[in-house]
């Protein structure tokens, strides 16, 4: 039972995965290298947020 | 109705080979950066993962950490990649026109990244995942470095400026 959880678990994540990624390449076909480019920038700069939080968090499990 | 002339025709067919030449050049540019947007996209999902699977109890804090940690580097591995595609970026902004050094700089840096990547699938730390969620990390590193992959071809086959 547990397993077939987990498996379930694992499909709907990797379900919602791709949808993201198919909304992610349609809102990025209209847009310029430029923007683009821009959009990466920032998304960068939002997982170096999150990599600080998180690295603050596990450090202070330890 | 007027049929084209072969003055008229010969001006299509140069018109059309022109938009493609064009079109394919763009296209390529436009994809080399829609894989730095990809690319930041997996790492916040990397990111989010080790939050939920350390959040939950599936997984130690220092795997967690590791992982973080060679996560981060792809960072600024992309920060790298796109800070130095943006000097290549044509004065229209339609392309990107890469001279052999700034090439060379770009496939060292898609190199290193993929070589972290390496790295991490080998290390203590990937082994230490519990067996049932190694699965949903071997997709997303596969993915990175996928990623990582079609840059480097893509760079590989743009044309040099003069």
């Amino acid at each position: 039972m547990n397993n077939l959880t987990n498996i379930l678990n694992l499909v709907t994540w990797s379900a919602l995965q791709l949808v993201r990624e198919i909304l992610r390449e349609a809102s990025r076909s209209g847009k310029t290298i430029e923007q683009l480019l821009d959009e990466a920038e920032k998304q960068t700069e939002l997982n170096n947020d999150l990599i600080e939080s998180l690295r603050d968090r596990l450090m202070g499990f330890d | 109705m007027n049929y084209p002339t072969r003055t008229h025709r010969i001006f299509l067919a140069t018109s059309l080979a022109l938009a493609l030449v064009a079109t394919a050049a763009c296209d390529k540019s436009k994809e080399y950066a829609k894989m730095n947007a990809r690319l930041a996209g997996y790492l916040q999902v990397g990111l989010e993962l080790v939050d939920r699977q350390t959040s939950a109890g599936q997984m130690s804090a220092s795997t967690g950490l590791a992982i973080v940690n060679a996560l981060s580097t792809v960072n600024t591995i992309n920060g790298e990649l796109i800070a130095e595609s943006k000097k290549y970026l044509s004065p229209d902004g339609s392309k990107l026109v890469f001279d052999p050094a700034g090439k060379a700089r770009v496939l060292q840096i898609v190199q290193s990244g993929e070589t972290v990547l390496a790295n991490l699938l080998t290390s203590e730390a990937f082994a230490s995942i519990p067996a049932d969620k190694r699965k949903e990390w071997l997709d997303l590193i596969q993915n990175l470095t996928l990623t990582l992959d079609t840059l480097g071809e893509v760079v590989k086959a743009a044309k040099e400026a003069k």
